[in-house]
């Protein structure tokens, strides 16, 4: 985390990481990119998936799939297909775990999984070819449309690819750490956020982001060893946490965060539900 | 002793990137700072307070700058909002950039009324739903170079006539000879929920009922699917998110989904500043509102900190960064990962039986279960689970770490590629019961992950053969 204001007068305009994390006077920690979270699935603060849908020149792609949704018009018959590889890495992989005996792991397939392949998150699966923006890369689609993910080698098996140049588009305006306009437009990294995003305080739990939105709150160790505390979402502090089910009326409900999030959900300094006015430093006796 | 360059080469807004943090009270939050003890490196962060600017709201002046002495987190109930601000710096060397002040722009013949301030934000959350460009609530005010607090009123075609939501307040502050910088400051919206209009809506106040287009029409009361049972646009996710009708929610209660036409106030857009001069130079940033985080005094192991810097300076690290510093990030990714398991209860989350009893939170091995048709059982041994036990094995991997990062550490990585491995051990591999974009296992960058492969590798190979780390 940027933990100080230690703010420097002068920078290198060629260190683009120093400018990346720079504070401003003023500018408490929630206001920077060390308080957010960045498994966006879809995310809190940015829906980050949605920053890489144009990157490949010519498609733009689903945030979490690797189905072409829309493209330029030379490149029109990529619509409805499916990317399979980058610049030869692939951006797909497979679904694997234990049999139905737990005896033998084999591919898990499923209504989601039909083939029993996923789709790798863009950030880390783009990361290399963002060293060669301007330049063509090889990218492999399946060479029909394709409504179901498949595994890249099922598809060289089906003789169901076909490679394409693409152009890698610009992510940061050039030289600088700031994400290009004309490949990440406005309203485009929180468009795929919930709306509102209350109700996604209570559509998702805490293993999306447990530091910002937390599940476990107040705990304490009982002299035998047991740990007590709340569930962030329940309405009254007990010391007896409740197991989060949607219809039970001791937790928040969505209609109490549309109507009064502001006093529903409550700030956790310490491991507890804070107070509206924390007397700084904090702790009195160590900051 | 020689002069410094004043010509300005060139401008950028720093941070490339800030974040308001909605919030109905009328004072922003005071500025304050978030350390770890290095004396109890897993303990609870500590707050002290920082500089923080006091802006008055008929000049758009600094009156004062002063360290609080209190964190004041709401007024009368209302939470205050994360106001950032924005400076400009100008480069004036190939090897040197500074603040912009009203001094350096004299030195170039320009003034402060030759800053001109561009503002485009944008909620599209409902466009990306429908595809109607009716549904799309854009906000730019005209550029300005004056010091007045512009609202970001975003309207919609399909909104009722004169109505809009307010997408927050941007304000070039004026500068002074005390605080000759030049900045912008971007406050957030309230955190208001918009809806149909024509309703009585219970959670929709009066004056948000602004949604026109009649039930079935447009957002209010839209179904996604066709009727040949197709979806009409694709779904953010698997499932849909937004708010809507009971029963809720969608994968629980697989049924007719029906929005209940719900917008809210975040948004997120470009700020362009221009200094006209010959050339005119320009920069650009980004600016996003969203919902507090609402720990004050954790981290997350992976930020978008994280992965901006991986898309800035590639998936691995410097091979010559000093062992020390390299150390020093795996500490941190450490802290914050402790800082979140910290607050899960690891075995509802593992999903342990709870009292004898079937456990159904919503948690990542029941979503393995419903997802990919994985044999239902928790990730991790339920007897490793207790929460003390976690909190005992984090303690002493940082303190293996602190020593040294043994080359065994980076196999308990999930490598990207392993996402979808929910075999025992895939599933058990760091970080745990978490999810990642993907909605399966969380991993961490390509980028982090490489700072414990340096690390362990050169704790093993350091070519002193010196101790590596004091």
């Amino acid at each position: 985390m940027s933990d100080q204001n230690k703010r420097p007068t002068i920078l290198d305009p060629r260190n683009l990481s120093a400018q990346l994390h720079y504070r401003p006077a003023g500018n408490p920690p929630p206001a920077t990119l060390d308080t957010t979270i960045g498994n966006t699935c879809p995310g809190l603060e940015f829906d980050f998936r949605a920053a890489w849908r144009t990157l490949l020149g010519g498609v733009t792609l689903l945030e979490h799939d690797n189905l072409v949704i829309a493209t330029e018009p030379a490149f029109a018959a990529l619509k409805g297909r499916r990317l399979l590889r980058v610049d030869g890495k692939p951006v797909i992989t497979k679904v694997i775990g234990p049999s139905t005996d737990l005896t033998t792991t084999e591919l898990l397939t499923s209504e989601d999984y039909p083939h029993g392949v996923v789709t790798m998150e863009w950030s880390n699966g783009f990361a290399n070819v963002l060293r060669k923006v301007g330049q063509s890369v090889a990218c492999d689609f399946t060479a029909r449309p394709q409504e179901e993910r498949i595994s890249y080698e099922q598809a060289v098996k089906d003789r169901n690819v076909q490679a394409f140049q693409l152009q890698i588009r610009p992510f940061f305006t050039a030289n600088t750490a700031a994400i290009e306009p004309a490949t990440v437009p406005a309203g485009v990294m929180t468009q795929g956020l919930c709306s509102p995003w209350q109700n996604d305080y209570r559509e998702c739990v805490c293993y999306y982001w447990a530091s910002s939105r937390p599940d476990f709150v107040n705990a304490e160790v009982t002299p035998t060893g047991e740990v007590r505390g709340d569930n962030w979402m329940q309405k009254e502090r007990t010391g007896t946490y409740v197991i989060d089910n949607y219809e039970d009326t001791r937790m928040i409900t969505y209609d109490d965060l549309f109507q009064n999030w502001e006093e529903a959900l409550k700030f956790q300094l310490a491991g507890r539900d804070a107070p509206d006015a924390i007397p700084l430093p904090f702790p009195k006796d160590k900051a | 002793m020689t002069s410094q360059p004043t010509t300005i080469l060139g401008l950028r807004i720093l941070p490339p990137i800030a974040f308001g943090r909605l919030g109905s009270s009328d004072t922003p939050m005071d500025n304050y700072s978030v350390q770890h003890d290095p004396n109890d490196p897993l303990g609870y962060r500590h707050l002290a307070g920082e500089e923080t600017f006091l802006v008055d709201p008929a000049s758009g002046h600094i009156v004062r700058s002063y360290v609080p002495d209190t964190l004041r987190l709401r007024d009368g109930g209302k939470i205050r909002p994360v106001s950032p601000f924005l400076e400009v710096w100008a480069i004036t060397a190939t090897d040197r950039m500074e603040p912009l002040t009203t001094s350096l722009l004299a030195a170039n013949g320009l003034t402060a009324q030759s800053v001109v301030w561009t503002v485009q934000v944008k909620n599209s959350k409902v466009i990306r739903r429908t595809a109607d460009p009716k549904d799309d609530v854009p906000a730019a005010p005209k550029p300005f170079n004056d010091h007045g607090n512009y609202e970001l009123r975003g309207a919609a075609a399909n909104f009722t006539p004169n109505s809009a939501i307010s997408l927050g307040w941007v304000r070039y502050i004026r500068p002074t000879a005390e605080f000759p910088q030049i900045r912008l400051r971007f406050t957030p919206g309230k955190g208001g929920v918009y809806g149909p209009a024509g309703q009585n809506d219970p959670s929709v106040p009066p004056a948000n009922r602004i949604y026109a287009p009649a039930k079935g029409v447009g957002w209010y009361g839209w179904r996604n699917i066709d009727a040949n049972g197709k979806q009409k646009t694709p779904e953010t996710l698997g499932p849909t998110l937004y708010a809507i009708e009971e029963p809720a929610p969608v994968w629980i209660n697989q049924g007719d989904i029906v929005s209940r036409g719900y917008l809210d106030d975040t948004c997120d857009g470009i700020v362009t500043v221009s200094v006209t001069g010959k050339p005119t130079l320009t920069a650009t940033a980004r600016i996003a509102s969203a919902p507090h985080n609402f720990v004050l005094d954790a981290g997350f192991p992976r930020t978008l900190a994280d992965d901006l810097e991986q898309a800035l300076l590639g998936p691995t690290v410097d091979p010559n960064e000093p062992h020390e510093v390299t150390m020093q990030r795996t500490e941190e990714i450490m802290r914050r990962a402790f800082e979140t398991v910290r607050f899960m209860n690891v075995p509802v989350l593992n999903n342990n039986l709870v009292k004898g009893r079937p456990n159904l939170a919503d948690n990542m091995p029941v979503n393995d279960a419903i997802d990919a048709r994985r044999p239902s059982e928790p990730a991790v041994a339920t007897e490793n689970t207790d929460t003390l036990a976690v909190t005992r094995l984090h303690q002493q991997v940082l303190t293996t770490m602190r020593a040294s990062v043994p080359s065994w550490f980076v196999r308990l990585l999930r490598q990207p590629e392993e996402i979808g491995d929910l075999t025992p051990l895939g599933r058990r591999k760091m970080p745990a019961l978490m999810s990642g974009a993907e909605g399966r296992y969380m991993t961490l960058t390509r980028r982090q992950i490489s700072f414990f492969r340096k690390a362990a590798e050169s704790a093993l190979f350091r070519p002193d053969g010196s101790k590596d780390v004091k």
